[in-house]
This record gives structure tokens, C-alpha cells and sequence, in this order.
């Protein structure tokens, strides 16, 4: 828990930070990348933001926005007594052998205070049932949150419920919010369809109302709700209405066009009558219900949907999953200085680097962007467009070469941060970033995945470092020999979840980019490329297990089946080569074309820099910067060898002290056991626990030690991928008939010569094209 | 006179400034961006990129593809619709159906007549039916060098109804009266044909040719839809080329291509334009 707190703490060290606007604040933020927590639900009630989260532990957080300090509040007491593990070890079970465990459906807000809505569900072993619905108001007291029973009447749950067989489940809650006596909750009936059940607390009835295309329920005025009903086909529509769920009346507000505008977060002010939305990495406010009066107010990054209210004050509380914000609504009072960020690609700290940018830059906004197309990158560079100040895209993507070879990127040599950073690097890595000389761009995500063997399997059966394949010859060799040898080892050969065709496809995959790589300029039907197809053709896949999809989608789960149940795959498709650890299980196959030859492993890096006709170079460099600081341990440990430290996960502490807990209680139960065999449950229970918690420590790593000696051991292999063979063909005009062909050759309609041919046909013109 | 002169400037104006913003500033944007390196510097590199674009293989083959196509094509469909359009001339008024029946080809999607052209010439179509009957093997239509039969075929047949249209209304335009006094006095049909039908349509017969070399230069959406940006190597013209490059997001070389390309085109048109003037003076 203390654990917790520190983090919860170091992050609300955020809070009153200086931002774009006066009064702009984060009042609190989980770095997405680690998930190990979340925000499950935000209220506002006075001038106090509450804010639910999720973890290891249930918290509650509750903000002031006039002190400006946060309360932590525990929920995992009551939660733990809610729970029916919980009721049964304190000896409260159900006199007839049955679990009594409650369950929260959701919080809202209700005048001056926050209720939950409880259900309590019975368990037996026949099955299972809601025994009731109750509201109850949440308590805080010490740093204890907890709930306590109200005058409320019970809820008619009847409309809530759902039949799995024997059991009875409430249906899932999208959201639920209070107006005035009506508690509105947004769920789905059997067949899918969005549907409002409205409560009435002081009766505890309900009233179902199926609104069509109904898509998400918010605060609206004091006797509505604002309601956003999204209609996707050709010309997607979102409206956005006041609606009355009682007299059913239906105000509508504005209507979006969703080709132009993708409106997040959308929230109404009553008393101006102004309606605010997100949409790409801005705050825009509609007055007089006229979509043509959206004006830009404030910058907001983001980027799920969630919570949104307007304060007296005008200002916006925002928040989603990760973050809550409070953002100043006047545009007069935005910084003079905009920095546009537009991210073609995904990046492991570009959140991170937005929070640490403008924390320590007030006087900028910066403006994440959504994707856009990349194609139109090169015209807006040659028409000097400087609208938008930094760029992240993937270093294998045409556009990004065509910026790249014509020079469109600013000089960041200057930077001592990033002249730093990139002279620690991997000198492929560095290459990649330099032109002329010069540094021109920053690292912010690797990924590369290829074959590879389970480590433990491996040696289960009796394999040794000796015999992993080096070439792709030996890889089929071993294919070859592999039914014989796993027989027995409680391994197969591949996840019960992999197809014929998924196999060969990534075999092909990986095949082919890296023969592009490491035979540059060798036309694709040669004998060498054409013997390994031949050889993947005539693998005997019936002896392998590896089933052909149809085979496979008939197949009974294996887990729990007859033959022992689930089976790990000795081989997988997806094996990592970059720093990122999937579990750490697998091992990436380092395979060459021939024997003595240095294998080639592609990986796709993407990379940020700076637009050289943008009018805030400095502040977009130190953006760069805050990226480049915000890269994440396996990024950076992917494309430097500077650190060698293992990393932990941030959570790990937690999560071990938790587990510790649960071994401790296991172990107070076996002292305190009132006969042998109660004692000999515990025992193994405790055993299991002990085992779990050393299998913890030994495998729950961000980076552990294995991963960082294995990473150096194929760090010099890694190449990053500048022009992608797999992404032209399966991308622009060649893409149907190259899937075609593709298709029937994973089939087996079609040899490898044909799709070889077809293959160097399509490449040699491309290359002699030209760039 | 000088005042008459200086009130039509006014008249003329809006459209000459249209002209200049919208053709003439663009035509030569264009070629002072074709000499550029279209890097950040934005260096004025000459002729470099004309040299580089001639000496691409690519472009080379695309341009004698081009030719090559345009060469059979244009002279087929000029010849074709002109034996098509006196045909029709001769059966009106009957021929009021067959003259709006060849003309359908023309006004259908590309996209559309493509699939039952595409049926047709498959390896167990209809077209390799009719080989076999004839004691021939069937043939890989839509591969290769054979791609080019249909391709042509599905040119004729789709630009055919548009020639004869122009064709014939040139021949229509001329007076019967011209041909029955020409009967009267014992002129034969080939000396009508000669001294009256040739001289009076010798300027739609031109229009018909450029028209039919221009549609030809363009021959590629047929291309496209059967081989896609980069067909077999008889099949790929000057235009996979620009569209691939463009594509690639190199502008400096589309530009290039398509400056190129039209320098052929305004010297090959200008060798026509003499003859024609030759032909009707000859004619005259």
C-alpha cells in the first residue's frame, strides 16, 4: 500500500504544475505504459473530484480544487469484505454451503454525495443468483473508504439480469449517472442493443428505454442527460441531445459529421449554453448550439473517452482512464506558443513527454494531434507548411524516406540532451538518425518479432544451447526431426492457437525481410530463397500437430481435454527481438541463409523529428528532448548499451507484498488448523502460494538479467528496417492481387516458384524505378 | 479603329488572366519544378533530372510501351472507325441504331466492361474456346506479352463508337447535292470520293487521328485494372511509371516524366499538323 501511495503521491507532484493556461492542472496521472492501474470512474460534487482507481489495490482519490490537495482513501478493506473469499475465511458462509459475496456495479453522484449501487450475489454449487440490489453511500473515514446502507428502497433488478445457464449475472454497465431521482445506467440487452434503464430511487422501479444508436451518457443540465447517439455507415453522424428519460423528450443539441470531426469527452455548460468537445488534441467549445462556432479553447491530450464536467468557474474538468485534468476555458488566456505534435505512429513515451514538457514549459501548449495521412507529409513539407512542429513515424513507412532523403528534417545536433543520448547508442541505430552528419531524428519505438523456442521447453527436452538451429536449413532439420523428439515432453510444437497457414505465413514473413536485408539487390526467386519454401512445402505437418485453420477452428479447446490438458507451444511465431519481454519464455531463432553467415534480425523503429520550416524550433527540440528522456527502459535499452541494470515493474513490490499476504494468512490458517486434514489443505495451499511467489520474483521483470545478457548476444544482428518488402506488397495497388497469390500459395494451389517470381517481378521493377 | 481595339481588352481580360493563372503560370511552374531537386534546399539542378529519368530503364520501357501501343492502336482506331462510319453513312436511315449501338461501349465504366473482358479472355474462356474449335491451344491471355491483344482489343472497341460519331457527322455535313451533280456529270465513286468526300472531311479525319493518338498515349486505365501499378513487362507504360512515382512520392520525377512525354507528344503532333496543311492544300 505504501507502495502505492509513493507512486499516487509522486504523481500528484504533477498537480499545480504550471501549464499552457492559468489554472490548467493534471490532478492525476498513471503512466499508461506500466498498467497497472487505472481510473475506473471520475464525479465531480461541489468543488471536489473524486476519482476511482483500479490496481492491485482499490482506491479512492478525492481532490479539492480550492486547496488544491488530494485525499487518499483505501477501498481494499471494503472490498476484501465484500469479496466472498473474504466471508468465507471469517467463517460468515452461508449456513446451507453457499457464498454471499457484493458486488459494486457502479458509483454515481447524487446530490451532495457519492452512492454505489451493490448487488449481492449468492453462489452455490448449483449455480448462482442476485439476491438483491441496494444503494449505499460512500463513508470516508481515516484513510478508510467504505460503504454504508441508505433509507433508499431496493432496486427491481429484474431488468438487469442475465441467465448463463445455471447462473445469474447482472449485465455489463457502460455507465450509470444521477439526475435528480432518476439513476440512469447505459447496458445492452441480450441481443446487443444499447438500451437506458432508468431508476427511480425513491421507488426503486425501472423503466427501460431503447434509444437507437445510443452511445454514451454524460451530464447535462439539471433534469436531463447529455446522450450521444452515433450512427457509423457511410456518412457516420453523431448527435449529441438533452434527454429526459422520463417524459422521453428528446433536445437535440449539435450533430457531427464524423468524417470531419471526432468528437471526444463531449460536455455542456447550461447556464452559457456552450457545449465542449475534444478532438484532436484540443479542447473546442460550440456556442448557440451552431457547430460553426467551434473555436479551439485549450489543448488536451487525452485520448480516451471519459469523463467531462464544466465548473462555475468555467474551467473543465476532464479526465479518462488514466489522467484527470483541469483545463482553463478561455481562449484569450491560451499561451502565445503552439506546438503541434502529429504521431503517425505509436510511441512508448510520447504521453509521458507531453506531461514533462509542459510542466516544465508553461508557456507552450502542445497539441497532439490525431493520425493523419502520411502521404500528404512530402506536399505539406514542399508547400513549407509549418503548422504542425514535430512528426513520429515508423522509419520503414514511404513517406518517411521520402522526407528523410530529401531532407526535411531540422538540424538537432545543437541539443547536448539528444547529442548525448544518440552518441550511446547502437552505431546502426545512430546511423539511422543522422544524415550528413547530422542529427536529425530520435528513437520512440522498436518492435521486431521473429521465431522462436521456449527456453524451459528446450531443455525439457533434452536440447542444448549447442542445438539451436543457426541456419534456416538447420531450422527445417529440426523441423523435421521435432515429432520424434517432443513425444512425451508435455510440449508441442506450436500453441494450440497457431494455424497451418499463420505458421508458414510468419515463416514466410520472416524469411523474406530478412533475405531483403541481407541480400540486397539478389533477385527474390533464386535457389537459395526458392530450396527454403521448397523445404517449408514438404514439411510434414500431420506428424508436427500444426493443423490447417479450418482443422483448428473445429478442434475442442485443449484446454482441459483428455490427452492432459493445455500443452505450451516449443516453438512461436512472435518471439521478440527488441527489448520488449512478452514473458520472457521465448528465445528469438537467430537463423542465416548459410553456415558462418551473420544472421540479419529486422526491426521496425520509429522516430520523431522536427518539422525545418517550423516556427518554434526551439521548444519543438526540447519536446524532442522530453521524448527522448521519456523513451521507457526497453526502448532505450533496445537502441543503447549505455544500461545494463535489470528493471523491475513498478508494480512489483506491490503485487509481492500482496501475494505475501495471502501466504501469511495461509500460513496463520495451518497454525491455527482445527484438524489434520483442515491442515493439510492449507499446507498445499500455502505450498502453491510460496511457489507462485518465488515464480513471481524469478519471472516478473520489466527487463530481468536473462533478458538483458540475451538482448547483447543478438544486439549486433538487429537491423532497422528502411524499406519493408512485406509492406509494399501488402499495401497501395499490388496488395489484392498479391494476397491472391499469397493465399494460394498457403493453400497450396500455388508453387513457390510462381510466388517467388511474381515476387521479384513486382521487386526488380520497383527497384529499378527507383526511389 | 485604335478605339474599337482598346473596348475589347476589357472583354478579354478576365479570360486571358484566367489562362495565364490556371494554364500558362502552371505549365511553366511545372517545368522550373522539374529542374529542381525538390529537396528542403529546393537546389535548381537543371537538366539533372531529365537526364536521370531518360537513363531510368523503367521509364525507357514505359515510353517504348507507350509508343509501341499507341502505334497500333491510333492508326487502327482511325482506320476502323472511318470504314465503320462510311458504312453507317450508306445504310441511314437505318443505321440510326447501329450508330447508337457503338457508341455504348464508349459510355460504360471502364471498371465494368473490365470484368466480362476479363471473363472472356480467361485461360477457360470463351475466346480460348473459340481457339480450341480452331485447332489452335489456348493461350494465356492475360499474362505477358499476349496481355496485349485484349488490352488492344478493349481499346478499339471502347474508342470506336467516338471516332465514327465525329466521323460521321463530317460526312453528313456535306450537301448531297454536291454528290448528284457530281452524277449528272459522270463522275465515278472513286472521283467523288477523291475530289469530294476526302477534301470536305479532311479536318474532322484530323481531329479523328490526334484524338485517336491522344486516347492511345492514355491507354493505361485498361493496364491498371488487369495488371495493377506494376504489370507484366510488355504492359507497362509511361503512366505506371508516373503513377508509381508519384506513389513513391517522388514529384520531381512525375513532373520530369510528364514533361517529357509531352515534348514527344507536341513534336509528333506538329510533324501532323504539316502534313495536314500539306494534305489540304494538296486536296484544295
Amino acid at each position: 500500500m505504501k507502495r502505492l501511495i509513493c507512486i499516487v503521491l509522486a504523481l500528484l507532484c504533477l498537480t499545480g504544475a504550471a501549464l499552457a493556461s492559468p489554472g490548467d492542472r493534471v490532478l492525476t496521472r498513471f503512466d499508461e505504459n506500466m498498467g497497472y492501474a487505472a481510473i475506473r470512474s471520475t464525479f465531480l460534487v461541489g468543488r471536489k473530484v473524486y476519482m476511482f482507481t483500479s490496481g492491485m489495490n482499490e482506491s479512492l482519490m478525492v481532490y479539492d480544487l480550492d486547496t488544491k490537495e488530494t485525499a487518499q482513501y483505501s477501498l481494499q478493506a471494503m472490498m476484501d469484505r465484500m469479496n466472498g473469499l473474504q466471508y468465507t475465511q471469517s467463517g460468515e458462509a452461508d449456513q446451507e454451503n453457499a457464498n454471499i459475496t457484493e458486488q459494486i456495479v457502479c458509483w454515481f453522484e447524487h446530490g451532495e454525495e457519492i452512492l454505489a449501487l451493490v448487488t449481492r450475489v449468492r453462489t452455490e454449487e448449483s449455480g448462482g443468483t442476485i439476491e438483491n440490489a441496494t444503494v449505499r453511500r460512500l463513508v470516508l473515514d481515516g484513510s478508510e473508504a467504505s460503504v454504508e446502507a441508505t433509507d433508499l428502497p431496493a432496486l427491481d433488478w429484474s431488468s438487469m439480469t442475465e441467465d448463463y445457464g445455471t447462473w445469474t449475472g447482472s449485465k455489463y454497465v457502460s455507465s450509470g449517472l444521477c439526475v435528480g431521482e432518476n439513476l440512469y445506467l447505459h447496458t445492452y440487452d441480450d441481443s446487443g442493443n444499447a438500451v437506458l434503464v432508468i431508476y427511480d430511487l425513491t421507488t426503486g422501479t425501472a423503466q427501460e428505454r431503447y434509444i437507437p444508436d445510443l452511445s454514451n451518457i454524460g451530464y447535462g443540465t439539471e433534469d436531463r442527460i447529455l446522450l450521444s447517439q452515433t450512427r457509423w455507415g457511410d456518412h457516420a453522424l453523431m448527435t449529441v441531445s438533452l434527454y429526459d428519460g422520463v417524459t422521453e423528450e428528446m433536445d437535440e443539441i449539435v450533430r457531427f459529421d464524423l468524417e470531419q470531426v471526432s468528437p471526444r469527452i463531449v460536455t455542456y455548460d447550461e447556464k452559457t449554453d456552450i457545449l465542449y468537445y475534444v478532438h484532436a488534441g484540443e479542447i473546442y467549445r460550440v456556442t448557440g448550439r451552431d457547430l460553426s462556432t467551434a473555436e479551439a479553447v485549450n489543448d488536451c491530450p487525452l485520448s480516451g473517452s471519459g469523463f467531462g464536467r464544466v465548473l462555475d468557474d468555467g474551467f473543465l474538468v476532464l479526465g479518462d482512464y488514466s489522467t484527470v485534468i483541469v483545463r482553463n476555458s478561455d481562449p484569450a488566456q491560451r499561451s502565445e506558443i503552439a506546438l503541434h505534435v502529429r504521431p503517425y505512429t505509436w510511441s512508448t513515451g510520447l504521453n509521458n513527454a507531453y506531461y514533462d514538457f509542459t510542466e516544465s514549459h508553461g508557456n507552450v501548449t502542445v497539441v497532439m494531434e490525431d493520425y493523419g495521412d502520411e502521404n500528404a507529409l512530402l506536399q505539406a513539407m514542399m508547400n513549407r507548411d509549418d503548422r504542425v512542429d514535430v512528426y513520429l513515424m515508423e522509419m520503414s513507412a514511404s513517406a518517411f524516406s521520402a522526407i528523410y532523403d530529401r531532407g526535411f528534417m531540422a538540424d538537432l545536433t545543437g541539443s547536448a540532451i539528444l547529442k548525448a543520448k544518440t552518441e550511446s547508442m547502437y552505431p546502426l541505430v545512430q546511423d539511422s538518425l543522422m544524415k550528413d552528419g547530422k542529427i536529425v531524428a530520435i528513437p520512440v519505438n522498436a518492435v521486431g518479432d521473429c521465431l522462436g523456442y521456449n527456453t524451459k521447453g528446450w531443455k525439457k527436452l533434452g536440447l542444448t544451447e549447442d542445438d539451436v538451429p543457426k541456419t534456416w536449413n538447420q531450422f527445417f532439420d529440426l523441423l523435421e526431426t521435432l515429432p520424434d523428439k517432443i513425444t512425451g515432453s508435455g510440449y508441442v510444437v506450436l500453441d494450440f492457437y497457431t494455424s497451418k497457414e499463420d505458421f508458414r505465413q510468419n515463416v514466410i514473413r520472416d524469411l523474406l525481410s530478412q533475405y531483403t536485408m541481407s541480400r540486397e539487390d539478389m533477385p527474390y526467386n533464386s535457389e537459395e530463397l526458392r530450396g527454403l519454401l521448397n523445404r517449408l512445402d514438404q514439411l510434414d505437418y500431420e506428424a508436427l500437430g500444426i493443423l490447417p485453420g479450418e482443422e483448428l477452428e473445429n478442434q475442442e479447446m485443449i484446454i482441459g481435454s483428455d490427452d492432459g490438458g493445455y500443452k505450451e507451444g516449443l516453438i512461436t511465431t512472435y518471439s521478440s527481438i527488441t527489448m520488449q519481454n512478452y514473458g520472457g519464455a521465448y528465445q528469438a531463432f537467430q537463423l542465416s541463409f548459410r553456415d558462418g553467415e551473420d544472421p540479419v534480425l529486422p526491426f521496425e523503429l520509429s522516430v520523431a523529428w522536427v518539422n525545418p520550416y517550423s516556427q518554434h524550433q526551439e521548444e519543438a527540440i526540447a519536446f524532442l528532448e522530453a521524448l527522448a528522456e521519456n523513451m521507457g527502459p526497453q526502448l532505450w535499452y533496445t537502441v543503447s548499451a549505455q544500461d545494463n541494470e535489470p528493471k523491475r515493474y513498478p508494480d512489483h513490490e506491490e503485487q509481492r507484498k500482496n501475494m505475501e499476504k495471502w501466504a501469511n494468512e495461509a500460513r496463520l490458517h495451518v497454525e491455527n488448523a482445527q484438524d489434520e486434514e483442515e491442515k493439510e489443505n492449507w499446507e498445499k495451499i500455502l505450498a502453491d502460494y510460496e511457489r507462485e511467489l518465488s515464480e513471481f520474483d524469478a519471472n516478473y521483470w520489466m527487463i530481468s538479467p536473462d533478458d538483458i545478457e540475451l538482448y547483447h548476444g543478438r544486439a549486433a544482428h538487429l537491423r532497422p528496417v528502411r524499406w519493408s518488402l512485406m509492406r509494399q506488397l501488402y499495401s497501395g495497388d499490388e496488395s489484392d492481387a498479391f494476397y491472391s497469390l499469397f493465399d494460394g500459395y498457403l493453400q497450396g494451389q500455388k508453387s513457390a516458384e510462381e510466388l517467388l517470381s511474381y515476387i521479384d517481378r513486382k521487386v526488380q521493377m520497383m527497384r529499378l524505378e527507383g526511389n | 479603329m485604335y478605339t474599337k481595339k482598346r473596348l475589347v481588352l476589357p472583354f478579354l481580360l478576365p479570360g486571358l488572366i484566367g489562362i495565364l493563372l490556371f494554364y500558362v503560370v502552371p505549365f511553366f511552374g511545372g517545368i522550373w519544378y522539374s529542374m529542381t531537386d525538390g529537396s528542403f534546399e529546393n537546389a535548381f539542378v537543371g537538366f539533372q533530372n531529365y537526364s536521370n529519368v531518360w537513363q531510368n530503364p523503367m521509364f525507357q520501357l514505359g515510353l517504348k510501351n507507350t509508343m509501341e501501343l499507341s502505334l497500333i492502336c491510333a492508326p487502327g482506331l482511325f482506320l476502323l472507325s472511318f470504314a465503320l462510319s462510311v458504312l453507317l453513312n450508306r445504310i441511314r436511315p437505318a443505321g440510326t441504331f447501329f450508330r447508337s449501338s457503338v457508341l455504348l461501349p464508349y459510355l460504360m465504366p471502364s471498371s465494368a466492361v473490365l470484368i466480362i473482358w476479363l471473363l472472356w479472355f480467361d485461360f477457360g474462356g470463351p475466346v480460348n474456346r473459340l481457339v480450341t474449335l480452331f485447332g489452335g491451344g489456348r493461350v494465356l491471355w492475360l499474362q505477358g506479352m499476349e496481355l496485349r491483344y485484349p488490352v488492344i482489343l478493349l481499346f478499339l472497341w471502347k474508342n470506336l463508337g467516338f471516332c465514327v460519331v465525329i466521323f460521321l457527322a463530317a460526312l453528313q455535313a456535306i450537301p448531297d447535292a454536291l454528290y448528284e451533280y457530281a452524277t449528272l456529270e459522270g463522275a465515278s465513286f472513286t472521283r467523288q470520293a477523291f475530289s469530294i468526300t476526302l477534301p470536305l472531311i479532311v479536318p474532322s479525319a484530323f481531329l479523328v487521328f490526334i484524338l485517336c493518338w491522344v486516347n492511345a498515349f492514355r491507354i493505361f486505365k485498361e493496364v491498371y485494372f488487369i495488371g495493377g501499378a506494376y504489370p507484366d513487362e510488355p504492359l507497362y507504360t509511361l503512366q505506371n511509371y508516373m503513377n508509381n512515382m508519384y506513389g513513391k512520392l517522388n514529384y520531381q520525377n512525375v513532373t520530369t516524366a510528364a514533361y517529357s512525354f509531352a515534348l514527344i507528344v507536341f513534336a509528333l503532333f506538329g510533324v501532323l499538323f504539316y502534313l495536314q496543311n500539306r494534305a489540304q492544300q494538296g486536296l484544295s
